[in-house]
């Protein structure tokens, strides 16, 4: 059943962002020229990936073992907890800034007709690790749009609760941009958390 | 059907592939509909930053399905921001709303009231009066209006007797334990003009819940739930 094979290839590659038929099309017959080697390089890393990849027991990141290699690190400040909505702005903000503290990865943002709610955001688990281990900061990385401010909310909460203090980023003009094609929110929100210089 | 400068505010959203989002509107003349907005998703910008919950929209739609396509949204006058217990407590009506009003029922009058909703939540230091207030709208609005200074027997409610008020039969006598005090619901009554103080308040939240999960057919909101898990509780 070969054709069969090569649609249910092509509907998998669909799954991906981003990655429409003719893509997905275009991929799986890149895969299957020649000697199949980037195929099966591509099968073997896919069924590791999915079978040895799992969530940091502590912060909720994607690890290998029980806990992951930034909660490992000692180096690592425990004094400060950074609280992201996705793995990928984990990545981008340990490529962006000098951050030395830990995470909390909350795999998602408030959302009540998607059913996504504390339970869902691990919010327990990081009421646990607060109490468990208290720190001086929880900075919240949350998304500037709705959501994430409800969930910024949450979390503040909490962190309060457990005796942090909380700080979040900034919101404000881009590097490099200029005032009057900045968007009105985006203006509003830099002109009210100006800086003292 | 094809809509242009329709005023609308954005219920909720979900992503829609890479780049979309299906839309959830509730548009002033032809209430609640779905749509898909293309390129509506990442990156920032005025364009993607409009297109949020709470914000006074002016869109154009088109399409003939049961999904419509939203080609065009501007924020019309001033974006509301609603920060942290706000944000958290204009979500519940959100749901609320989504939960509650029929696809393509117009209810021009909750929808004055609803911009005037989010206008007080944005401005007042309680968040709870205005609530309740929208809530009792709501209410009114589906049809459900009740009445709350007179029991089903036509004999005036008591700052201090004890009621029980379902959507079926209004409000009866009680003698068990549980009911309402008449002061709460002649406190809902006036809601209009008089704030409540904030335990009146809290007690009006739990009628307005008891009234809403019978609408709902007993499946309850998913922010009620949230409320519980709150170190102090938000609206």
């Amino acid at each position: 059943m070969a054709a069969d094979a090569l649609e249910e290839l092509i509907e998998s590659l669909k799954l991906l962002p981003g990655v429409g038929r003719k893509t997905a099309q275009r991929m799986a017959f890149a895969l299957l020229e020649g000697e199949r080697l980037p195929a099966q390089r591509l099968s073997r890393a896919l069924a590791a990936a999915a079978e040895r990849i799992r969530r940091c027991s502590r912060c909720r990141n994607y690890c290998e073992d029980q806990l992951c290699a930034i909660c490992r690190n000692p180096q690592r400040s425990a004094e400060i907890l950074c609280v992201v909505e996705s793995p990928a702005d984990l990545h981008a903000l340990e490529q962006a800034t000098g951050y030395g503290g830990r995470y909390f990865v909350l795999h998602g943002r408030l959302s009540p007709l998607d059913g996504v709610g504390p339970a869902e955001l691990g919010l327990t688990l990081l009421a646990d690790l607060l109490a468990d281990h208290p720190v001086s900061e929880v900075i919240v990385a949350t998304n500037p749009t709705v959501e994430g401010e409800a969930t910024a909310h949450f979390i503040t909460e909490i962190a309060t609760a457990g005796g942090a203090q909380v700080t979040r980023l900034a919101h404000g003009i881009p590097v490099g941009g200029e005032l009057e094609y900045v968007d009105r929110q985006t203006l509003a929100h830099a002109f009210g958390g100006r800086l003292k210089v | 059907m094809r809509l242009t400068d329709q005023p609308a505010y954005l219920l909720h959203r979900r992503a829609h592939g890479e780049r979309s989002l299906l839309a959830e509107l509730w548009t002033r003349d032809h209430g609640r509909l779905p749509a898909i907005a293309r390129q509506a998703r990442g990156g920032g910008g005025e364009r993607v930053a409009a297109l949020a919950p709470f914000n006074p929209l002016l869109v154009g739609l088109s399409g003939r399905g049961e999904v419509l396509t939203l080609s065009a949204w501007e924020v019309d006058g001033s974006p509301n921001l609603l920060r942290g217990a706000t944000a958290l407590a204009g979500m519940y009506v959100n749901e609320l709303l989504a939960r509650l009003l029929a696809r393509g029922d117009a209810l021009p009058k909750l929808y004055a009231s609803y911009q005037r909703l989010l206008q007080r939540m944005a401005s007042e230091p309680r968040v709870d009066w205005p609530l309740r207030w929208f809530e009792k709208q709501l209410l009114d609005e589906l049809g459900y209006g009740l009445q709350l200074g007179l029991t089903a027997d036509g004999i005036s409610v008591e700052p201090d007797g004890h009621y029980r008020v379902d959507l079926e039969h209004g409000v009866r006598t009680t003698t068990a334990e549980g009911g309402f005090a008449g002061s709460v619901l002649l406190s809902l009554a006036q809601i209009e003009q008089e704030m409540p103080t904030p335990a009146v308040c809290n007690q009006q939240r739990k009628l307005m819940r008891a009234l809403f999960l019978a609408l709902l057919g007993g499946k309850p909101l998913t922010t009620w739930e949230w409320s519980q898990a709150l170190p102090s509780r938000a609206s």
